[in-house]
């Protein structure tokens, strides 16, 4: 019987039906991070058990903050974020920057303050001019408290910024990585950092860059999730947040190797949709949008 | 300064909730854009346009400034 029960517990994980892991201990002592199904970009979603909240990247567009990141945030009974946090200004992370800015309580817009000329990131900072919302650089060292009991430390940027071979800024390798920590569990966000910026986590970090889930860098783009990053991360789950027949082939079949040689358990939006990891603190469980078939 | 060249097509209209006409255009590796269908008032379903793309450095410079002037705004200047 209970080789039956273990065999029933086995096929579910397998087949997404069952969440991975313990249940945390009950919705009051519960945070959630959400890496939310925008397509082809990156908006993750964090809500405390204290009811404070943080947004990291808000997807491409206008779109994917009023039908997806706002709704998320809404449901929750959250109605003002602790921090918008922007990774890097490429579209498929500022696009709906502007949208959610305009739209939803901030208190403090955290940024890598990057050279750039994207339209959607210059009407970000307007809006974070106009509306009086507290600017944060970005900087190694820097934490975020987000209620009592969850921080959110950025491991990356470091000043000066890493350069690419004819001079200029790589927004990718300097983008902003965030460790949010709540009891003994451990989540990065590393945003769209490449080989190079990982070499330079690893090089100062070493081990202390284990996390238990991993929102996989660049959308599974190979030149990301390098081996020496995945050994010192060594995450349990693994999840990319990826369009459905994206033009790049992401998430590219040796990031997915890498992920599974490293032991964890992928999920990714075009499949499963948004990915919830609801946890206590000391036991987590993968709730995905829709049931695997 | 190379120009690159790129052929799509108007592949049909379409309108928005509000009433807007929008022109699909088609490249032909399969990529769409959409615009106002006002911006191509001579255009019909079937259309073929040559799309020619061209660096634009003065308003790249006026972009990359704006964006400046709002980080030291915001963030203030850069430690050296």
């Amino acid at each position: 019987m209970r080789r039956i029960m273990l065999l029933l517990l086995l096929l579910g994980i397998l087949t997404g039906c069952l969440p991975v892991g313990r249940s945390p201990a009950g919705p009051a002592s519960e945070m959630t991070l959400a890496v939310l199904d925008v397509g082809q970009g990156l908006a993750v979603a964090i809500v405390t058990p204290d009811g404070h909240a943080l947004v990291y990247d808000a997807g491409n567009s206008r779109q994917d903050v009023e039908r997806v990141i706002i709704p998320f945030l809404r449901a929750r009974g959250i109605e003002r974020l602790d921090y918008a946090v922007l990774s890097h200004p490429d579209q498929d992370h500022v696009g709906g920057m502007p949208a959610l800015l305009a739209n939803f309580p901030v208190a403090a817009y955290v940024d890598p303050v990057l050279p750039s000329t994207n339209r959607a990131y210059a009407e970000t900072l307007r809006l974070v001019a106009q509306k009086g919302i507290r600017p944060i650089r970005a900087e190694r060292g820097l934490v975020l408290p987000l209620g009592e009991q969850v921080t959110a430390r950025v491991l990356w940027p470091e000043r000066p910024f890493l350069r690419a071979p004819d001079g200029t800024v790589s927004d990718n390798d300097n983008c902003v990585v965030l460790l949010v920590e709540y009891g003994a569990m451990r989540i990065l966000l590393p945003g769209d950092l490449e080989e190079r910026g990982e070499a330079e986590l690893v090089t100062r970090d070493g081990e202390g860059l284990h996390a238990d889930i991993l929102v996989v860098g660049h959308h599974g783009s190979r030149t990301s999730s390098s081996e020496p990053f995945l050994a010192a991360v060594r995450p349990a789950v693994a999840l990319i947040s990826v369009g459905a027949g994206n033009p790049y082939g992401h998430p590219h079949r040796v990031t997915l190797d890498r992920l599974r040689r490293a032991g964890a358990q992928i999920y990714r939006t075009d499949r499963d949709g948004s990915v919830l990891v609801v946890t206590d603190g000391k036991q987590y469980e993968i709730r995905t949008e829709r049931t695997r078939s | 300064m190379t120009a690159l060249r790129l052929w799509a097509t108007v592949d049909r209209f379409e309108m928005t909730e509000e009433g807007q006409e929008l022109a699909v255009l088609v490249f032909d590796d399969g990529q769409q854009l959409v615009v106002p269908r006002t911006a191509l008032p001579w255009a019909r379903r079937g259309t073929v346009l040559r799309v020619t793309l061209e660096q634009d450095t003065a308003a790249e410079e006026e972009r990359r400034g704006e964006i400046e002037r709002l980080q030291r705004q915001l963030f203030g200047e850069e430690e050296p």
